[in-house]
């Protein structure tokens, strides 16, 4: 009997390789938000790497306890920047998250929570339409169990207004034409931070882009795939491919982090998929963040002076994943006045995580407590960051903190900057 | 199962509570430090949340004649904190506040599990710095410098960890808490604190350390310079101690290391035989007039290239290579062997000439990373754990190694201690009578052998006045670790 | 039985004259130039001595690894006089440091001014050969600067004072020397205002190699020891930082310079009275310098930045005890502690005993383990 066979953690073998590049050093552990908070070795990127391999070499079973270890990963992928080796940690986490998944069968109400949750997060018309009774829900929260009072707690406060911005499908460049660009419009972004897209678009048409916005695309998958769904991963990318494809375009413009990431690895996603292998790895090389494209573009309308002290987060997704550090801050220098502040622990997660601070409330909540007071000690006039969901945790954890904190979004920054220019 | 029984355990849960960690898959991630050819897994990793719970963990073990184990973040390159298959690993990592913070004097007061970067970086908006620098300083904790003393870069000209730790409070191997040294300078009576720092954990579980901070040098002025050999370089460092400067750091790497450094964080090293890093600190004035010599002595050597970094980027860059070395020679093998031995400087040349003979003869590469000023050899000899055998002629290669080095009248180790590691190595650098002197402090501290038994010595000492349950495990038994 | 006097001149000799003593039960005293035999608690009246002046053989200078191996009984001054033909030297200063042995040296641990660059012997050391009580010598360290290979023993015998062997050699690091060397004498109005020039002094970017202090008349010798360029610009940069004290300040070098550094140990040694050292936190010295008892003359040089005075008194016993309480009182309220060096044997009993060391119980496990029948001196300050 082969006890590779038997483990349910047998799917790993084919990235045996990349376990092996391991060296056991220990760099990561700094980084890793989780092993900051719980100072457990298991809690560690290193830690869990040595458990996937014993997992898969049959030392250890996916019991319970092995299982929370893999739970408290958020996926922020500081561990990757921090390793020396170049190990690549995001293609072991996915993969054991799946095998997890699979696998595992957890209790009722957690499994539950997870369906509900995506069944709701990817799909902005769900979403909205639960934004709009959120008023409604928040008044009758007490009643309510503790999982969903968390999801009520840490939705956007959206106005109105904001529920119903709906970004043009189309929007000219100003002057000659320098790029052609998709944007993705996103779910969570598309459905409580309609004012971001509308931003980015104004941004881009300035600086000369041509701005494709399909009405009919969807979620890029990034929720499910760091959840352990590839399956569900692939069909949201598939569908996001198809769109953009149909207009022929010269780069993808995301303002999420966390989507972004997630599309850029598009060709590892759908390797597998004759239809879809070359067409995903093609879709994934014009995918940027738009500070990229904005870096790559020099300015053509000149910035207003904002004489402000602003206080940069890097969103994991967009530093550790994405390796985009640079580009943001190079745009807000650009902006007479601004003063950037350095941050301490710029490099550790804010706690939000795609769905971590959903179901990992009391880490994300210590990770949010500690973000907030190194951005609060800096004596900011404002924070920025280039991801939704560490908007929304940041700006909580300030509150719950008591020192309330703007927080914007970089392009609603820019746009300020270059309106009326 | 864990060796411990129940009982044990129980009361472990109560010693520390919330802090026991026990179930078998959980300890399994314990195995190893960053040497991880050696394997245990522990009897149970407990993980104190204070020194009172350090205190209560280690009055347990000796209560209980259970051997116990301190680890720090398990960055160590020589089996130091190799679990015991039947003890207790305590593990710092959440001892890791810094507890005082005293400009005026130039002190902080820390606990163990707070790595060695965050010190820096809690003093430098004081214009201050922790001045030990090993290469993994970003990840390791004071606890383990101070077990390993441990050294970096810059020790050329600041001292090793002994230099900067002033007292320590630490929990005995009987249990009781005491502290070591004192603030102020010049504790009176016998200096064991000197003798504890480098003891490899063998003495006692230090849970708080004062320690020395410094003042930031006015300037730091750091040169690359490219040479067409080893030896060339070699020369230059020789020139340079010779016209009576003691650069804060001199470190030298070869074409191998240059290669996978830059493959890894791309430090844009020049393209040469050797590099060599010269880092020169202190007054405007004074690195001025001595840079002069420098750049004079390295060109008067043969140096191809000589860049100058003036600021703190490009001096990052430097250093990012140089400390990026080890890790990145993952990059272009798929495992190497990190040796750690020291020989006189004037002896670097032949030392250097025998290892190329032995890089010819036994067919592995073998790159060469080093601390120039102080003569520590860090030669990282690469194989193929797929290829059979290849892994246990490594190891006959670094072991050939540091045989050079005891031949040139050097040490096996002049930073990451000996461990479980090297220990068999201690009979040929020293004479059983002086093996048996340094295990009479052992046995004054530890008379039970239960303090992280099995490291730093070949044979462990039977101390005369062991206490009744000790008896139940016999000393041969003790520090047995799988060898993989 | 009269007490006798030895001076083996090999290791192996002194070895097996420690293990004849221990046989015979008589308690030894090693003794060098005899410049710090009394600066200990354990007045040893009915001792032997063990002399280590024989011990001259072995001395080794590797000048270009800046290490040299210095047997126990040379002087001080004779293994500079050597180092020097390489540009070395051993950089330790000391009280007597024409006569003083290496061996006695490494005993008392014993450090001058500019110990504020280099380190005490502790800080020096590198290995050492060592005579035990057993009758076996042994080694410790190597003959390079670094090394974690075992147990750094050569710490634990420097300033062991005699209690756990005999040091025979000792392998030491080593520092060119200087090409310039010069010394700013500067009179203060007053000692608080010379203390806090030494602080700031010590947070500011310059590097002297001795920041030290005379009192009770305030007066600060910094000296510097670089390149001829950076020494004047320090020079210039270190007098702004004393003029808005009110310093008068005065440039030495050379002859004068020698000068002022003999003069500066003769304050302290020149005449035998009590002796005392006293360290504390650098930035609470002020609080020991005051309130003296009436009645007490003192006197006191001291490594102010690093906040480690030695502190002559004189007055009448009584008086003079009384004047060791306060300062100990005031030591300990300042994080620090007071050694009493020498003092005659009516000041010693007046003042008492030391206070219990919070590792006592340790030092004396240690020192049992290396001398278990109890011939060698006891550990000085160890209860």
């Amino acid at each position: 009997m082969d006890a590779n066979e038997q483990t349910p953690f047998a799917t790993l073998a084919p990235l045996e390789p990349l376990m092996d590049k391991c060296v056991h050093c220990g760099f990561c552990l700094p980084t890793c938000p989780s092993y900051l908070l719980l100072g457990k070795e298991m809690d560690s990127p290193r830690g869990r790497i040595y458990t996937m391999r014993a997992g898969m070499e049959g030392r250890v079973d996916m019991s319970a306890p092995v299982v929370a270890h893999f739970d408290t990963c958020l996926g922020c992928m500081a561990c990757e920047t921090a390793c020396p080796s170049g190990v690549k940690y995001a293609p072991l986490i996915e993969e054991t998250r799946a095998a997890i998944e699979a696998h595992h069968p957890r209790p009722l109400g957690a499994r539950l929570f997870r369906q509900l949750l995506f069944a709701v997060l990817p799909y902005h018309r769900r979403l909205r339409v639960l934004g709009a009774p959120l008023g409604l829900a928040r008044a009758l929260r007490a009643l309510l169990p503790a999982r969903l009072q968390r999801l009520i707690d840490l939705a956007p406060r959206a106005t109105l207004s904001d529920l119903r911005i709906t970004t043009a499908e189309l929007t000219p460049a100003r002057g000659e034409q320098r790029l052609k660009v998709g944007l993705l419009t996103g779910c969570v972004q598309r459905a409580f931070f309609g004012s971001v897209n509308e931003a980015t678009v104004r941004v881009l048409a300035a600086e000369g882009c041509t701005v494709h916005a399909p009405r009919a695309q969807g979620c890029c998958g990034a929720l499910a795939l760091h959840a352990g769904e590839p399956d569900t991963a692939r069909r949201f990318a598939r569908a996001l491919i198809t769109v953009f494809e149909r207009e022929g375009i010269d780069a993808i413009a995301v303002n999420a982090a966390g989507c972004g990431s997630s599309m850029k690895e598009y060709g590892h996603l759908l390797r597998d998929d004759p239809a879809f292998a070359e067409r995903a790895t093609r879709f994934a090389s014009k995918v940027k963040d738009v500070t990229e494209i904005l870096t790559t573009l020099p300015a053509r309308v000149a910035r207003k002076p904002m004489p402000l002290r602003i206080a940069y987060h890097d969103a994991c997704h967009l530093g550790h994943a994405q390796g985009v550090r640079r580009q943001p801050r190079e745009l807000l220098q650009s902006i007479p006045g601004v003063t950037l502040l350095p941050v301490a622990e710029s490099d550790i997660c804010c706690g939000s995580a795609g769905i971590f601070n959903l179901v990992q409330p009391e880490m994300s909540d210590a990770l949010g407590a500690r973000k907030a007071a190194y951005l609060a000690e800096t004596g900011p006039d404002m924070v920025v960051t280039s991801n939704p969901g560490c908007i929304l945790q940041i700006q909580a954890a300030a509150a719950r903190a008591g020192t309330p904190l703007v927080v914007r979004h970089i392009v609603e920054v820019l746009d300020e900057a270059t309106r009326g220019m | 199962m864990s060796a411990l029984d129940s009982a044990f355990l129980s009361r472990l849960h109560a010693a520390a509570p919330g802090g026991v960690i026990d179930d078998p898959a959980e300890r399994l991630t314990y195995e190893s430090d960053a040497l991880v050819h050696l394997r245990a897994t522990p009897g149970a990793v407990v993980l104190p949340a204070s020194a009172a719970e350090v205190q209560a963990v280690v009055r347990l073990c000796h209560e209980r004649g259970v051997p116990f184990i301190a680890r720090g973040h398990g960055t160590g390159l020589s089996g130091g904190a190799l679990p015991h298959p039947d003890g207790v690993l305590i593990g710092l990592a959440r001892l890791n506040r810094i507890l005082d913070v005293d400009v005026p004097n130039l002190r902080v007061t820390v606990e163990p599990g707070v790595t060695n970067l965050d010190i820096t970086r809690r003093v430098a908006p004081f214009g201050c710095y922790y001045a030990p620098d090993p290469s993994s300083q970003s990840v390791c904790s004071i606890g383990g410098n101070i077990a390993e003393n441990s050294g970096g870069a810059h020790c050329l000209k600041y001292g090793f960890t002994v230099h900067h730790v002033l007292s320590v409070e630490a929990v005995l191997p009987d249990g009781t808490l005491t502290t070591i040294g004192s603030s102020a300078l010049d504790a009176p009576g016998l200096d064991l604190l000197g003798v504890l720092v480098g003891s490899e954990g063998t003495l006692a579980v230090v849970t708080k350390a004062a320690l020395r901070i410094l003042r930031r040098p006015e300037a730091v002025l750091t040169l690359l310079a490219g040479f067409p050999s080893i030896d060339a370089a070699g020369d230059a460092v020789s020139a340079i101690i010779g016209h009576g400067i003691i650069p804060a750091a001199v470190e030298m790497m070869d074409r191998l290391t240059i290669d996978a450094a830059e493959a890894s964080v791309q430090p844009n090293f020049p393209k040469t035989s050797a590099v060599l890093i010269v880092e020169l600190d202190g007054p405007q004035s004074e690195v001025d007039d001595l840079f002069v010599t420098v750049e004079r002595v390295c060109r008067q050597a043969g140096a191809e290239t000589v860049e100058i970094a003036r600021d703190q980027g490009q001096r990052e860059r430097i250093w990012k290579g140089r400390k990026a070395a080890f890790a990145a020679m993952g990059r272009v093998s798929p495992n190497y062997y990190v040796q750690d031995g020291v020989v006189p400087r004037t002896r670097l040349s032949e030392v250097l000439r025998r290892i190329r003979d032995l890089e010819a003869r036994s067919g592995l590469r073998i790159g060469n990373v080093f601390h120039a000023g102080d003569g520590n050899l860090h030669p990282l000899i690469c194989y193929d754990e797929a290829i059979p055998g290849q892994a246990q002629h490594a190891e006959a290669v670094a072991s050939e190694i540091l045989q050079y080095c005891i031949d040139a009248g050097g040490a096996i180790t002049g930073e990451h201690g000996v461990g479980a590691d090297k220990k068999s190595y201690m009979s040929k650098m020293f004479a059983d009578a002086d093996l048996d002197t340094m295990q009479l402090v052992r046995c004054a501290f530890d008379p039970a052998n239960l303090c992280n038994p099995g490291k730093v010595f070949p044979t462990p000492r039977l101390c005369g006045e062991v206490p009744g349950p000790y008896r139940q495990h016999p000393v041969e038994r003790a520090g047995l670790g799988e060898r993989f | 039985m009269a007490a006798s006097h030895t001076a083996p001149v090999t290791a192996a000799d002194m070895a097996a004259a420690l293990a004849d003593a221990a046989r015979a039960s008589r308690r030894v005293v090693p003794v060098g130039a005899a410049t710090k035999l009394a600066w200990h608690d354990d007045p040893f009246e009915t001792a032997d001595t063990l002399s280590t002046r024989g011990l001259l053989d072995g001395f080794a200078h590797y000048a270009g690894d800046l290490v040299a191996t210095i047997p126990a009984g040379m002087t001080l001054a004779e293994a500079n006089a050597r180092l020097a033909a390489a540009g070395q030297w051993l950089p330790v200063d000391p009280l007597f440091a024409d006569r003083a042995t290496i061996g006695g040296i490494v005993a008392t641990n014993d450090s001058g001014p500019r110990r504020y660059r280099h380190g005490a012997p502790r800080d020096l050391i590198v290995g050492i050969e060592v005579a035990l009580a057993d009758g076996r010598v042994v080694h410790a360290g190597g003959r390079v600067v670094k090394n974690v290979a075992g147990y750094d023993l050569s710490r634990l015998f420097c300033g062991s004072h005699g209690s756990l062997g005999v040091v025979t050699s000792a392998t030491f690091k080593l520092v060119p020397l200087a090409a310039d060397s010069c010394t700013l004498v500067a009179r203060l109005p007053t000692l608080a205002a010379a203390l806090a020039c030494a602080q700031a002094l010590a947070h500011s970017p310059l590097t002297p190699s001795a920041i030290e202090l005379q009192a009770p008349d305030p007066v600060l010798l910094i000296r510097f020891e670089t390149t001829a360029t950076a020494r004047t610009q320090m020079l210039a940069a270190t007098n702004a930082l004393l003029q808005p004290s009110g310093a008068e300040t005065q440039v030495v070098h050379g002859d004068a310079e020698h000068a002022v550094w003999t003069d500066h140990d003769r304050r302290i040694s020149a005449s035998t009275h009590t002796l005392l050292k006293v360290s504390v936190l650098p930035s609470a010295a002020v609080r020991v310098f005051t309130a003296w008892t009436p009645g007490v003359q003192w006197a006191a040089n001291g490594r102010a930045a690093l906040g480690v005075f030695v502190v002559r008194l004189q007055g009448t016993a009584d008086h003079v005890a009384t004047e060791i309480s306060r300062l100990r009182r005031a030591a300990e309220l300042a994080h620090g502690h007071l050694t009493m060096l020498d003092a005659p044997p009516d000041v010693k009993r007046l003042a008492g005993p030391s206070p219990e060391a919070p590792a006592a119980a340790l030092m004396q496990a240690v020192k049992a383990r290396f001398d278990p029948h109890a011939v060698l001196r006891r550990v000085c300050d160890g209860r």
